[in-house]
């Protein structure tokens, strides 16, 4: 319903800020995912986010589009006595960076605050509307 | 100076009651219509509420803002039923 436009864009916030916080979680937990290097390396999701088209009846927000993995250099490191280490004795990390995945995990949360908030505003403002000419 | 005014004012407010009289069935199947999306969106809270409560439902934030939507259109139903009734008293209250 377009009556409770905010309210609907920033719910569509709170689930984008959600699906981040799962693909960051997902990504911090494998942050020791070793595999051989005949295999593709753990890659780090990244959520892509879009824009909801506003228009009549639509209030906007924001989408996830794809969660894709990060692209880059496999992260070979040389330890002969891993289990899944190839003939060279090399393995592959995980491609993530923890470093990175704390300060999106941070960015993530105070979105979904963010969104909170306004949910929040929204439904006060909507409620003081119905004060008008109160007697 | 009071007259000119008076039959100023008219030509304005005459058709306005017409219209108003002619069209009063349509403004009752707006509030009927108003009433029916009142409907689906606490039928869409009640839907979302049992999903959560069977783990189909990943977002919780989903129903919570279905919830306060829905009962934000109760209460503005109920702040026109309010509104209407009123007008209504007052007329009836009229001395004729």
């Amino acid at each position: 319903m377009a009556m409770f436009g905010a309210l609907d864009a920033a719910t569509s916030g709170l689930t984008v800020s959600r699906v981040w916080l799962d693909a960051i979680s997902d990504n911090v937990s494998n942050i020791n995912t070793v595999r051989s290097t005949k295999d593709q390396p753990f890659r780090a999701r990244m959520v892509i986010v879009s824009a909801i088209q506003r228009g009549e009846g639509e209030a906007g927000g924001a989408r996830v589009e794809a969660i894709k993995d990060r692209p880059g250099d496999a992260n070979i490191v040389y330890d002969p006595t891993h289990p899944l280490a190839d003939e060279n004795g090399n393995v592959q990390n995980a491609n993530v960076d923890l470093s990175v995945e704390m300060t999106n995990m941070i960015i993530a949360n105070r979105s979904y605050q963010a969104n909170l908030r306004m949910v929040e505003i929204a439904t006060d403002t909507y409620r003081s509307a119905l004060q008008i000419g109160k007697r | 100076m009071i007259v000119p005014a008076v039959s100023a004012a008219r030509p304005v407010s005459m058709p306005t009651t017409i219209d108003k009289a002619g069209s009063s069935s349509a403004s009752s199947n707006n509030f009927v219509n108003g009433l029916e999306n009142v409907q689906a969106s606490l039928d869409n809270a009640d839907k979302l509420a049992g999903q959560l409560a069977t783990g189909q439902l990943t977002d919780v934030h989903t129903y919570m803002a279905a919830a306060t939507k829905a009962e934000l259109a109760v209460q503005m139903t109920v702040a026109i039923r309010d509104r209407a009734v009123e007008a209504y008293q007052e007329i009836m209250r009229m001395q004729v």
